[in-house]
């Protein structure tokens, strides 16, 4: 499961959120490709990768020599999802305290 | 804020304040609508539990608190991360305006497995001292 605070955390870096949205773009890749494409060192792209790999949102798989990454479907809709849930919770609760308070202070 | 992700929520009540007020730091009465069975000890520091009867209950710790204007509190479950939970009761017309916000508190523990992470008061303990 994917954590929110980590999903955000990791899409917070600029370079991050390019390596999320080239890889939702173009497809798997290798971090090779990937500081190919973008204005990054392949060193710097390792490890940006690996941090979105720790918060759940890239998948690794090895084939052969090379290392490709994938997006994970579904993880970021768990962080939408938690949103949307917190949000709704109150919701309920606030209606809830409102019925419990209004009219019994007359 | 801090960006951090969070959610607002804003609602009117014709109710005296104090009454309104009463219904958070009255674990009965905060029990009647928080979705669960509440338990609250209204002072800085002081025991917030949250119990939806699900097997993960929310415990965490009173950080601030003006009696009748606003409080806010941390707490989490044993599988999720802490979120801070602030509410503030505004005087409007005869009524009041309740406001909550809840967010993430920022991550404490990127390199290390959830699974080691220490239930709240005791693994957060800047946190509690913050206040």
């Amino acid at each position: 499961m994917t954590d929110p605070q980590q999903v955000f955390a990791a899409l917070g870096d600029p370079t991050r959120l390019l390596l999320y949205q080239r890889l939702s773009a173009a497809g798997p890749a290798t971090a090779t490709t990937l500081a190919a494409a973008l204005p990054v060192t392949r060193q710097a792209v390792v490890k940006h990768l690996a941090a979105l790999n720790d918060a759940g949102l890239v998948d690794r798989s090895r084939q052969g020599r090379e290392v490709h990454y994938s997006l994970r479907p579904g993880a970021l809709t768990e962080t939408v999802h938690w949103i949307a849930d917190v949000g709704a919770q109150w919701d309920t609760r606030l209606a809830a305290l409102k019925a419990a308070t209004e009219g019994t202070s007359t | 804020m801090d960006g951090q992700p969070s959610i607002e929520r804003t609602v009117s009540i014709e109710a005296d304040p104090e009454a309104v007020w009463d219904h958070h730091v009255d674990g009965d009465m905060a029990s009647l609508w928080m979705g669960g069975e509440m338990h609250i000890s209204p002072r800085q520091g002081g025991d917030v539990g949250l119990d939806h009867g699900d097997g993960d209950p929310l415990f965490g710790a009173v950080e601030e608190i003006e009696p009748g204007r606003t409080i806010t509190w941390t707490w989490r479950t044993a599988h999720r991360e802490p979120t801070q939970v602030t509410i503030d009761i505004e005087p409007e017309g005869d009524g009041c305006r309740v406001t909550v916000i809840e967010r993430l508190v920022e991550y404490q523990f990127l390199e290390a497995p959830p699974v080691i992470v220490l239930p709240f008061r005791r693994g957060h303990p800047h946190l509690l001292a913050a206040a």
